[in-house]
């Protein structure tokens, strides 16, 4: 690990557009999924791109460097040996640090950041020169750097946080250490030969943010007291933990406060970060990832797709609800009445006048096709088709569930309950689209053309018929008066004209009543069909309106959600 | 040994009872405070058969004394030194202890080798070996320490390793006294505090033993610590400061270093009536501390009572509704809407016809019926329509519960341990649909044993044959649907329209009485089904949750158990 290499294992330069991006992307995320993602995490997401929001708005290119850790492990010693001046209060008695303070390298004015942070101890550093020397047992070299306008001149931007520890009995210290932690551009975790492989320090906190490991560095501290094989044994194995940890690229320094050994690496670290001026943009997008990556597991890796089949099954179910079936019957009933009135024996039309009309009795006589909900609802009331049988409801409510059911398969239980609360919109409200739907379709298709040819044939062969009854009376009635009869034309020298007309007139329009009836059976056969095939795309319409727009909008919110935080995932 | 007195007998047979009850106390259920209540109950069963039981049934073995502390803060090298010794491993490497070490004088061996205390962890003797084993203690037996105490080199209790941790907190609740160790820049830390505040409430006689202390900060951190421990509740509790000090070549503390805490402990080594009275303070604090981790306990198998209840509960009342649903939809009427009214209609020709006829019903009335349609009998269809509408009305909201009970499992606590058990329980069977289409025609097989019965008689024989036992079977089924009344405007005219001519036909020939008791018990035998089959439903949920375990009064016997030991303890 030279000085020379860059100051993070993982250079993602993140620029402000991209962090821009990933933020509005989470709020997004949170703004869409609303109530079916969890509670807390989402308003820590919202946390953060407010977070995000107050550290880009700062203006000035500081980079906010913490020292973290446990009690004893040489924070304040550090933060001194860096500093070069006794600035925050070192000592046995523990915990000896309970508000952090803060080091300001550079002119740059940082008093809103430290605001913003809320550290009021602060203390400007002095520039080179006067710092030197202050660091007990500084090396050789690192004078060296330091005399020839060395890190000290390009840590300029630099603020260095001393923290409370985090593992101590007060809590008030661990709490005001995590806040401060949260606003941090570089966590710098301090620990020492005891206290390396403490649960609270791996499983609490590096662990935890183990996708900062851009913006983190691990420092062990003390090793003044091992040997040096120990020191490297010691190192390896804090190595280990990290790579448990989920932070295997992370450095670690072997430093020690009181003899200044590694401290020229830490600080040219520093430098490296601060010169950069990546680490905020960097600890920022990574708390975008990590918000992100907390709520992806409240959506689902995909939406399940609403197959035909499943909208079949659900528009059967409505079909029947909406007595489609009777309808249907009804009309071609009536088709056939009506054809029958039409072309019928002219001699026993009359008969169909008093039987009731099937579409009348449901109330679906006019043929009204257009009319506002107002209108129809307020003129014409509803259709007199009876209200759906239970078991008719029931499979309703059962295909309703079966598609929501299928909707939501795979998705996360909020959003499937979500999708079963938008797939049974109230009862009442279905019904009533229904019978609209049913109401709006016209029933009634126009007068076939061969209805009124039959109809003027039959009164012409019953008037024929009449005709040759009339000759007939006639002829009787001269013969009676004892006038001449004449004697009626025959027809091939054998039939009688006004018999033709008598016979021929009754026969034929029989038959011809005969004839018309079955062909009124293949129409009303293809009426119905026709009718039946719009009621249920009138049908279609509604099941798409009331319920599987419901569905689909909740899906498509779902899918909104899922890109948008998969995108704040992959800044 | 002295023979156990009258109440030790009493005391250790109330203690043996507890175990026994906390042992057979199940927590299924996946409810808020399942992990602290399972964690609870662990750590009660091991402190019963680790410490209290065998202390109980031997109150003289020697005291056993537990080094524990931090990672980092010396215990194995303090049990080396103090034993002189290389009998645990020390080191940089963090945590250096895995397994625990126990040290006693050769004289004390049968008191340790057998499986008296610490039962669940498997002996090892002989030399220290490299590879891990979980779950075992090492035996060392060491002349240096004075027979009358065992010390026992524990793991730490806050490395990243968390076996050592759980091992730890168990050797700890194990000790008759506990050596505790802490370092100058440890002894605030948040984890041994918290273990110590166990220590103070269950009165385990305590030592604090504070290494490694820079000399020039001594005056500075002990009164700290003292002052700490007072806080605490732990004022008596002895604490030795040793000094950061460089190790002898063998790698033990100066003998300088150790002479205090090498003096107490022989001290209490060697005077029976001290080590007697330390046993007991532990002992003691143990048993009374018994008394509310049982009452937590049993609090946590309320908890698991309640959301068993509510899951139960829940999935009753999904089924009462539709029971009650079923049963509305047969009586007011509605079945006979429909494809039921559009069939009737058919059979009898035209509704405006027959709603004419009075009530003299004789012969020719099929006859006309046949004529009308040209089929003799109530058609096949009617039946069918019928069945359907039965078959969907009931299979319908059966389906509706099964799906409602299967999300009230989702939404309720508990109730995903629930579906976990049994996936099956998230859809309805896949032979719910024949079961119920098997109902419903038995249901109108008995409907027609019915019409065979009651027209068993001559006179009315000849009239049932008219139209079939099948077709009288119909008729009956329409009246049992439309019989209750109840029935307001429009639907009068419908599903009334439907039945009043299939009532008067029954009427003629069976007469008045008879009629409305035949499609009462037709309806009352419908619904009779209809609910065992629902029942059936309901009893998957039902032995779904008590598969996982019943806890059926396991709270109060819990609270008995703990209550005798109380009483015992006096």
């Amino acid at each position: 690990m030279t000085p020379i290499r860059a100051g993070r294992a993982k250079v993602t330069a993140v620029s402000a557009a991209v962090l821009d991006d990933a933020s509005g992307a989470l709020e997004r995320a949170v703004k869409y999924g609303g109530d079916e993602l969890p509670a807390a995490t989402a308003d820590s997401a919202i946390a953060i791109v407010e977070k995000v929001r107050q550290r880009t708005a700062l203006v000035g290119g500081h980079t906010i460097v913490a020292l973290a850790g446990a009690t004893g492990s040489g924070k304040s010693s550090l933060f001194n040996a860096l500093v070069g001046a006794d600035v925050a209060t070192v000592g046995a008695r523990r915990p000896t640090t309970s508000t952090p303070s803060a080091a300001i390298w550079g002119d740059e004015p940082a008093g809103e950041l430290l605001d913003w942070l809320g550290v009021k101890a602060r203390h400007h550093v002095q520039p080179v020169g006067a710092a030197d020397g202050r660091v007990p047992g500084e090396k050789a070299d690192e004078n060296a750097i330091a005399n020839s306008g060395g890190p000290l001149d390009r840590l300029d931007g630099l603020v260095l946080l001393d923290l409370p520890d985090f593992d101590s009995r007060e809590q008030s210290n661990r709490a005001e250490a995590e806040r401060v932690l949260a606003m941090v551009d570089l966590f710098v975790w301090v620990t020492d030969p005891q206290k390396y492989a403490d649960a609270r320090l791996h499983d609490d906190y590096v662990a935890a943010l183990s996708t900062h490991d851009a913006v983190m560095l691990v420092v062990l501290n003390q090793v003044d007291r091992l040997s040096p094989s120990e020191a490297g044994e010691l190192a390896t194995d804090l190595k280990r933990l990290l790579e448990l940890d989920g932070v295997g690229s992370t450095p670690v320094l072997a430093v020690s406060a009181i003899t200044g050994q590694g401290l020229d690496v830490l600080r040219q670290r520093l430098t490296n970060t601060v010169v950069g001026q990546n680490a905020a943009r960097d600890r920022l997008a990574a708390d975008l990832r990590t918000s992100a990556a907390r709520l992806r597991p409240a959506v689902a890796d995909a939406e399940p797709v609403l197959k035909a089949t499943d909208e079949g099954e659900l528009i059967d179910a409505l079909a029947r609800t909406a007595g489609v079936a009777m309808v249907v019957d009804a009309v071609a009933r009536d088709h056939r009445m009506e054809a029958m009135a039409r072309t019928g024996w002219p001699f026993t039309r009359w008969v169909q006048s008093f039987r009731a009309r099937p579409l009348r009795r449901l109330h679906l006589e006019d043929t009204a096709v257009e009319f506002s909900d107002g209108e129809m609802r307020s003129v014409l009331g509803r259709s007199s088709i009876p209200p759906p049988t239970p078991a008719a409801r029931a499979a309703v409510a059962l295909a309703t569930r079966n598609l929501s059911g299928r909707a939501g398969s795979g998705l996360p239980v909020p959003w499937s309950d979500a999708i079963d609360a938008a797939a049974l919109p109230p009862g009442a409200q279905l019904t009533d689209a229904l019978d609209r739907a049913v109401l709006r379709t016209p029933l009634r298709g126009r007068t076939p053309i061969w209805w009124r040819v039959v109809g003027v044939v039959q009164v012409l062969l019953a008037l024929a018929a009449v005709a040759g009854v009339l000759w007939y009376a006639a002829l009787w009635g001269l013969g009676a008066l004892a006038f001449p009869v004449p004697e009626p034309p025959l027809v091939g020298g054998f039939v009688p004209v006004p018999f033709l007309l008598v016979v021929g007139g009754l026969v034929l329009g029989l038959v011809l009543a005969g004839l018309s009836r079955a062909l009124a059976g293949i129409g009303a056969r293809r009426r119905a069909d026709a009718v039946d095939k719009q009621l249920r795309s009138a049908i279609a319409t509604v099941a798409d309106e009331q319920i599987l727009a419901p569905v689909r909008a909740v899906l498509e919110r779902h899918r909104l959600t899922r890109e948008a935080l998969d995108k704040a995932r992959a800044v | 040994m002295t023979a156990p007195t009258h109440d030790g007998d009493r005391l250790s047979a109330a203690v043996t009872h507890l175990r026994e009850v906390v042992e057979g106390t199940g927590l299924p259920l996946v409810v808020p405070g399942h992990e602290e209540a399972l964690a609870n109950r662990l750590g009660l069963l091991q402190q019963l058969d680790d410490y209290v039981l065998p202390r109980l049934i031997s109150i003289d073995a020697p005291l056993l004394a537990v080094v524990g502390g931090s990672t980092g803060a010396g215990k194995s090298t303090l049990v080396n030194s103090i034993v002189g010794a290389q009998i645990s491993r020390t080191g940089v490497i963090r945590p250096t202890t895995t397994r625990p070490v126990l040290v006693y004088h050769p004289d004390d061996e049968h008191w340790f080798t057998g499986s008296r205390i610490l039962p669940d962890l498997a002996r090892v003797s002989g030399a220290e070996t490299e590879q891990a084993q979980p779950r075992t203690v090492r035996l060392a037996r060491s002349t240096a320490l004075p027979p009358g105490m065992a010390l026992l080199d524990a793991p730490d209790i806050d490395s990243v390793v968390q076996s050592n941790r759980e091992l730890a907190a168990q050797l700890l609740a194990a000790a008759d006294l506990w050596l505790f160790v802490t370092t100058a820049a440890r002894y605030a830390d948040a984890v041994p505090w918290d273990l110590l505040r166990t220590a103070s409430e269950r009165g385990t006689a305590v030592a604090i033993i504070l290494d490694r202390v820079p000399p020039e900060a001594a005056d500075e951190i002990r009164p700290h610590l003292i002052e700490m421990l007072r806080d605490q509740g732990l004022s008596t509790a002895p604490v030795f400061a040793i000094p950061e000090s460089r190790l002898t070549p063998e790698g033990f503390l100066p003998p300088d270093a150790l002479g205090r805490l090498k003096g107490w402990l022989d001290a209490l080594a060697g005077d029976s009536r001290a080590r007697s009275i330390v046993v007991s303070q532990t002992l003691r604090g143990a048993i009374s501390s018994l008394q509310p981790r049982t009452e937590a306990l049993a609090a946590a198998v309320k908890a698991q009572e309640e959301a068993r209840a509510a899951i139960l509960d829940a999935v009753e009342e999904e089924f009462a509704r539709a029971r009650s649903e079923v049963q509305a939809g047969m009586t007011d009427g509605t079945l006979l809407r429909g494809e039921v009214l559009a069939r009737w209609q058919e059979f009898v020709g035209t509704g405006e016809f027959f709603r004419q006829v009075e009530t003299t019903i004789g012969r020719w009335r099929d006859r006309i019926a046949a004529a009308v349609k040209g089929t003799p009998a109530p058609p096949a269809t009617l039946g069918e329509a019928l069945q359907t509408g039965v078959a969907a009305l009931v299979m319908s909201h059966g389906e509706s519960a099964l799906a409602e009970s299967a999300r009230d499992l989702r939404r309720l606590e508990g109730g995903q341990t629930v579906l976990a058990a049994r996936p099956d329980l998230a859809q309805a069977p896949s032979d719910f649909r024949p079961e119920v289409d098997r109902l419903v025609r038995e249901w109108q097989g008995e409907i027609f044993d019915m019409v065979r019965t009651e027209g068993g008689n001559r006179r009315t024989n000849a009239r049932v044959a008219a139209y079939g036992v099948n077709g009288i079977g119909l008729f009956l089924m329409l009246v049992a649907f439309a019989h209750t009344g109840g029935l307001t405007g429009a639907e009068v005219g419908i599903a009334g329209g439907t039945s009043v001519l299939a009532q008067r036909i029954l009427e003629a020939i069976f007469g008045d009485q008879a009629v409305r008791d035949m499609a009462a018990r037709a309806r009352e035998s419908l619904l009779a089904r209809v609910d065992a089959l629902y029942a059936v439903e309901q009893d998957r949920f039902v032995a779904a949750v008590d598969s996982l375990g019943a806890v059926d009064g396991q709270a109060e016997r819990l609270a008995a158990a703990a209550r005798d030991v109380g009483e015992a303890v006096g």
